[in-house]
């Protein structure tokens, strides 16, 4: 392990020229609609979140974790500040907004963190959230990144630029690109479908009893876990792989195949 | 296995790849592609987590899967690495409970530049994952495991400089359905667009050879993930799936006797360049192994270039007349079926598709 941490230009540019135009287009407003099933149900989503609201960012920052003995290497994560517009569920602590910390972004030396499965946010931008454990996880939103959804023109994009063109059979559906017409779905249809699904799974008396979420403080991050080193799951049988009606046929072919490094093609046919 | 005679049945198909684009994305910051400076790069396994044993050969399985593309990049992976973490400057791979996904890569890239300079990947073991190749434990064949490899050959895809993609069939969307299977066994693979995305990024090694048949097809998304489903079997005029139900995990078509019907397989060019008019032969088998000892039904081909998954049900072929009333059979494909292509990995050019006789 090595802890050299050379410089990689000038933090404020970065921020400025590299955040903000990260991500692009909203993408596809063409196209058909994709097999249902496959898609997260709304019913899921609603009650994994506890917190669900649509809003415009307002503020990102870069922080670094703390330096401790145990986590040598900082990391750099970014806080969101909306500024809430629809309140679907919950409620926040902070009243109109409400600020949410992802793992990733710019650390001091100028490189930025990116997380596989973390969406990134810029200044201005809609979207729509629902929020899942804000304080405790590097990535507060349901099943991370589902439960983003991305507000243009009024219209409802996935967090990958997928227009949202169906709520099906309790389904959020997303377009397929550039084979179809369908487009995406307006802002408001989707926040009183939402609206439905909470008062459907919810009594009145069970939203008044929700606590208020909070803000992510600065300071409150815990260090980075870097040494959380681990071991391997333990290993656990695997099922056999031996069929009870396999045949002594087919016992010689499988040793054929396994000769043969796996190749279909096998040169000799057994006699017999 | 064997059936007794070869019968031809069914006619000739010939099926073209259609010239569509790809769909794997990368990574990107300021609209600048991010990539490692150099084609080869040093992944490091945690001493702790991979000792000697079924973890570490299965992620030195990942890392040779990703070896075999046809790009110029490559990994190596060295072991017993004593101290890991994020931001360290190097890359390295460990296991931990504090993940809220069964799987994390975390890249570092210098934006402007367009550098990498650091990947990390860590698996989460809570997760119930596997390195088996026993596909009946794994979960995209009925089984409770996740397999490890393909969650490896995922995230490895991001180490190397791709994003999660869900337009297309793709290891880089949902991977426990990205697999090639034949017979009791089946195997993670970067596949086609992964593999041409490490192209675009890398370059050609003008020197990989390997054409492929999955019995997975692309179905749509979850997120910013592709969502696959099973290959299926058509009426002959392609208009409506045949019935089907789930026998042990897998699904299985019924069909009569002398029904045509038409069957729907995956068709991949993993290697460098395009491989035109490439035979494909297909069977009848007892089993689900499929290979040239079965009964030969139908013989087409294709035409395959490494750009997007070609997924195609217009092979036509008929189901015998003598096959055995309620029994179970498969039908299977094998490309180059007379090994006239000198491939990197010749184990994946065969798969099957359940089917039970009315």
């Amino acid at each position: 392990m090595c802890n050299a941490r050379p410089a990689y230009g000038s933090p404020l540019i970065l921020v400025v020229v590299a955040w903000t135009l990260i991500l692009g287009h909203p993408g596809y407003s063409q196209g058909v609609m994709r097999e249902p099933g496959s898609e997260p149900s709304l019913s899921y989503m609603v009650k994994e979140a506890g917190f669900i609201f649509s809003g415009t960012v307002e503020k990102l920052e870069f922080r670094e974790s703390r330096e401790s003995p145990d986590a040598p290497n900082v990391v750099p994560s970014t806080y969101v500040t909306y500024r809430i517009e629809y309140l679907l569920k919950g409620r926040s602590a902070e009243g109109t907004h409400l600020t949410l910390r992802f793992l990733g972004g710019q650390a001091s030396d100028g490189r930025y963190l990116e997380v596989s499965h973390i969406p990134q946010f810029q200044v201005g931008s809609r979207d729509l959230l629902f929020v899942h454990q804000n304080t405790a996880i590097d990535c507060p939103i349901v099943d991370c990144p589902s439960g983003r959804f991305r507000i243009i023109e009024d219209l409802v994009y996935g967090n990958d630029g997928l227009p949202v063109v169906s709520i099906r059979k309790g389904h959020i559906l997303y377009d397929t690109p550039g084979t179809g017409s369908s487009k995406a779905l307006r802002h408001e249809y989707v926040v009183e479908e939402i609206n439905k699904e909470v008062h459907r799974l919810y009594t009145p008396k069970e939203q008044e009893g929700w606590p208020p979420v909070q803000s992510f403080q600065p300071g409150q991050e815990n260090p980075s876990p870097l040494q959380e080193d681990q071991s391997p799951p333990a290993a656990i049988p695997p099922m056999s792989g031996k069929n009870q009606t396999q045949t002594e046929a087919d016992r010689v072919e499988e040793e054929a195949i396994k000769q043969n490094q796996g190749n279909p093609v096998l040169r000799e046919i057994p006699l017999p | 296995m064997k059936i007794k005679h070869f019968v031809l049945l069914s006619l000739l198909v010939t099926v073209c790849s259609p010239a569509v684009g790809h769909s794997y994305e990368k990574i990107k910051c300021a609209g600048i592609t991010q990539k490692w400076g150099s084609n080869s790069v040093q992944m490091r396994a945690s001493g702790t987590g991979f000792p000697a044993g079924p973890w570490r050969n299965a992620l030195t399985e990942s890392i040779n899967l990703w070896n075999q593309n046809p790009s110029k990049f490559t990994f190596t992976l060295s072991y017993n690495e004593p101290g890991v973490g994020k931001g360290n400057f190097q890359n390295e791979v460990w296991w931990t409970d504090n993940l809220n996904a069964p799987a994390v890569a975390y890249y570092w890239y210098t934006c402007l530049t367009g550098h990498l300079v650091e990947a990390d990947v860590v698996f989460r073991n809570t997760t119930p994952y596997h390195y088996t190749h026993n596909k009946k434990t794994l979960s995209g064949y009925g089984g409770g495991s996740r397999s490890f490899q393909t969650v490896a050959v995922h995230e490895l895809g991001h180490a190397l400089g791709l994003k999660h993609v869900s337009y297309t069939y793709n290891a880089m969307g949902s991977d426990s359905t990205h697999m090639h299977a034949n017979g009791s066994t089946a195997y993670a693979y970067p596949g086609e667009d992964a593999s041409n995305g490490a192209v675009d990024l890398y370059g050609n090694d003008n020197n990989t050879n390997d054409v492929a048949i999955a019995h997975w097809r692309w179905t749509g998304s979850s997120g910013e993930y592709s969502t696959h489903a099973r290959t299926r079997v058509w009426n002959s005029a392609g208009t409506s799936v045949v019935s089907s139900f789930n026998d042990a995990g897998e699904p299985r078509y019924r069909v009569n006797k002398g029904q045509p019907i038409r069957l729907e397989m995956s068709y991949e060019n993993l290697g460098s360049g395009c491989k035109n008019n490439v035979p494909v032969k297909y069977y009848i088998s007892t089993n689900d192994l499929i290979t040239t000892w079965d009964r030969h039904i139908g013989t087409g081909s294709v035409s395959v270039c490494r750009n997007t998954v070609y997924t195609t049900k217009n092979t036509t072929l008929t189901i015998p007349n003598d096959l055995t009333s309620g029994a179970n059979y498969h039908i299977g494909a094998i490309i180059d079926p007379d090994n006239a292509i000198a491939e990197s990995n010749e184990a994946n050019n065969s798969s099957y598709v359940g089917i039970r006789i009315n």
